[in-house]
């Protein structure tokens, strides 16, 4: 994973350093990433974590315990405006 | 023989240890894939089948089970990778500023998501590693004691 999370940041380095000033664009900055992460972690813990609780249960048979947590992983897996908004969407997107 | 003393240090294992002696144990036999690979060839015959006791050693086992499938999905985002570097070698090599605004501001994006994508699944993994996740494995354990 480490291989990867570098891949990624090497590409956002290449675009900061020689497209974004060629392109008139702001570079992707460590705080907008950080802000992002903030916000979000715990929501994506929670989700896996929901999902894992629904499952447990369902392994024992509490059917009816599950539901709960189901919901609660669906509610998880949609992103709120405020995300959308520190993910940049392009209008029009 | 080995086997036999292995089992009987399992016996002794509560139910979360069990799950996290047994990730340990997968983790030497060459990881995730590895072993379901040879289970699946072997029909079953090879894998090393973990008894699941209680609520708290299944929340750990799937838990694990799930963030082991996320990291393979994102494992299989090569295409994008290399498209994103594509694009970005395209950009490089060119002085030509794009007719529209909005398709440099959307490569922005997608690039910002691709690193984002990796780095969220790393944080949220590290959260319910510490047990920070406000419905973490401490709010588990507390579920299993009531």
């Amino acid at each position: 994973m480490e291989k990867d999370i570098k891949d990624a940041q090497r590409l956002c380095d290449v675009f900061n350093d020689d497209v974004a000033p060629a392109f008139r664009v702001k570079p992707i900055t460590p705080e907008e990433i950080e802000e992002y992460l903030q916000a979000a972690a715990h929501r994506e813990a929670d989700k896996i974590t929901s999902l894992a609780r629904a499952k447990a249960e369902l392994s024992f048979g509490s059917r009816f315990s599950a539901c709960p947590f189901v919901v609660d992983a669906i509610r998880l897996t949609e992103t709120p405006e405020s995300l959308r908004r520190l993910l940049g969407v392009v209008d029009g997107q | 023989m080995q086997e036999n003393r292995l089992a009987k240090a399992e016996a002794k294992l509560s139910g979360r240890q069990r799950v996290l002696a047994w990730m340990h144990r997968r983790q030497q036999l060459g990881g995730f894939v590895e072993t379901l690979t040879r289970n699946l060839e072997t029909n079953g015959a090879s894998g090393t089948a973990i008894t699941i006791e209680d609520w708290d050693a299944a929340f750990v086992f799937e838990c694990v089970g799930y963030c082991n499938i996320r990291a393979l999905e994102l494992n299989e985002a090569h295409l994008e990778k290399g498209l994103l570097s594509l694009c970005l070698s395209r950009l490089l090599n060119t002085s030509e500023i794009p007719a529209e605004e909005w398709q440099i501001k959307a490569f922005r994006r997608a690039l910002k998501t691709f690193n984002l994508k990796w780095r969220l699944f790393d944080r949220a993994v590290q959260t319910i590693s510490d047990g920070k996740g406000h419905q973490g494995r401490a709010a588990a354990v507390r579920r299993v004691q009531r």
